[in-house]
């Protein structure tokens, strides 16, 4: 076991997470009053500095790749990479089924977990979907939400893109609660600097992946957007909110239009 | 004396009760069945006339207009994205705006009939408001080209004995928050001014939109 995992780097880690616990808190009272017009994007000077920076990266380096990726590996390994990097998250996505008690949930990523890993030689192939277990992503992000921590201010991380301060918060416990470094610490003799390199090779392959599957999508958004900033911290809130409903949908209301076109 | 009023409490409650069986749930199911039957018909046409291959782009931007035109009450999608700015417009920079909108709803929504194989469009569940009954939700999965379900909520209401959607829903993201949200920014920005937003929302267009 590594001492110095939750020592030194690590309690200034924790600092910050019970901080933006904190700020998310606060915000999260603000969110009951916010409506049109309030974005609870504070830091949105610094957030679009972040995002250009970012938006370069995209295109002078991620989207080649991504394109790259895509052109010489053909659909089968695309989707095998895709299965294992999944197969890979489970048990984050386990430990954030159970936080939320979602014991149908924890069952289905164990028994895909299990399954994929063996008969899907590494969760390279998805067997278990194939009997009836679907997969399904969970992050800490989405347990504090169902704990009731609102989702706090809007951020812009740099290289991951939209976020928020809960969310932010989330990614950090969800990185102390996967077990694999802990795995390579205890069952090999690779030091933290070679842990730490496969760790960010793991979510550069991850990011890649997803950007290819993404090419075309995020070139229309671009296309017809005048904000982009703007339209990605929509879609983002949404798409999380809906992710935090597990899919679930709203309950959006079905208004009387009669009445409000009245005003028109 | 009592038990008389009762009676007739009770009678007049029944009453009521029955009417509303009566003449309420058919009413539901009137507008529902509609629903039903208007997404499965304009599900089949887009698919039939925007995923054809024989028809060059224009024919297919074409199309998706003439389409949009007669299934989507595009002003009061309009109406909701502009919010309170769409009060203080003019009439002209809500017409503009409406059609600036339109194509740019083409650019966005027509791609994603490229390359598609004539999956299933399927209308899951219905419900009428408790409010109006002249409004309706209904849900529709469909099948992407990567074999996913998506499920696409639509909001529709009647309008002249017919019913038009005036906004949606697609895996939790909805049409009319997006584009509010985005707009909103630039409204914001440029005091509120309706009409260069539209010269904004123009200029990214191409050259074949039809802004008249």
């Amino acid at each position: 076991m590594r001492d110095g995992f939750l020592r030194g780097p690590g309690k200034a880690c924790m600092a910050g997470v019970v901080a933006l616990s904190l700020l998310g808190g606060c915000a999260s009272s603000q969110d009951q009053n916010a409506g049109f017009g309030d974005d609870n994007d504070p830091l949105e000077f610094v957030n679009r500095f972040t995002f250009a920076i970012n938006g370069a990266l995209d295109a002078f380096v991620i989207q080649p790749a991504a394109a790259t990726y895509r052109f010489l590996l053909p659909d089968p390994v695309q989707n095998g990479v895709r299965n294992a990097m999944r197969n890979i998250g489970a048990p984050v996505v386990f430990a954030n089924d159970i936080f939320q008690g979602e014991w149908e949930r924890a069952e289905t990523t164990a028994m895909r977990f299990l399954i994929n890993t063996t008969l899907g030689v590494a969760g390279i192939f998805d067997v278990a979907a194939e009997w009836g277990y679907e997969y399904h992503d969970e992050d800490f992000g989405q347990t504090l939400a169902v704990w009731g921590v609102g989702e706090g201010f809007y951020l812009v991380l740099p290289l991951l893109g939209p976020s928020t301060a809960r969310d932010t918060v989330g990614l950090v416990v969800d990185s102390f609660i996967d077990p694999w470094p802990y795995v390579l610490d205890f069952a090999t003799n690779l030091s933290d600097e070679d842990i730490t390199y496969i760790f960010i090779g793991r979510r550069a392959l991850e990011g890649i992946d997803i950007r290819a599957r993404n090419i075309e999508v995020i070139d229309t958004l671009k296309a017809d957007s005048i904000d982009y900033y703007v339209r990605l911290r929509s879609l983002y809130r949404q798409n999380r909110e809906s992710e935090i409903r597990n899919g679930r949908p709203a309950e959006i209301p079905l208004p009387d239009f009669d009445e409000q076109l009245g005003n028109d | 004396m009592i038990t008389c009023k009762r009676r007739t409490l009770f009678a007049a409650l029944a009453g009521v009760f029955l009417s509303a069986t009566v003449s309420g749930a058919p009413a539901h199911a009137d507008i529902e069945s509609e629903a039903d039957t208007f997404l499965t018909q304009m599900g089949t046409r887009a698919i039939s006339e925007l995923a054809d291959t024989s028809a060059d782009e224009a024919q297919r931007v074409q199309r998706f207009r003439t389409l949009l035109d007669e299934s989507i009450d595009l002003r009061l999608v309009a109406q909701q994205v502009l919010a309170r700015y769409w009060r203080a417009a003019s009439e002209q920079e809500r017409n503009e705006f409406t059609i600036a909108m339109r194509e740019t709803l083409i650019v966005r929504f027509l791609p994603i009939f490229d390359g598609y194989k004539g999956e299933t469009f399927d209308v899951v569940s219905t419900r009428t408001s408790t409010r109006n009954p002249n409004v309706v939700g209904a849900v529709t999965n469909v099948i992407t080209p990567g074999g996913d379900v998506a499920r696409i909520e639509w909001f529709l209401r009647k309008v002249g004995g017919g019913l038009l959607i005036y906004d949606f829903s697609a895996e939790g993201i909805r049409l009319t928050t997006s584009l509010q949200e985005e707009y909103a920014s630039v409204l914001r920005d440029n005091g509120g001014n309706v009409a260069d937003l539209t010269r904004r929302m123009e200029a990214t267009l191409p050259a074949t939109a039809v802004l008249e």
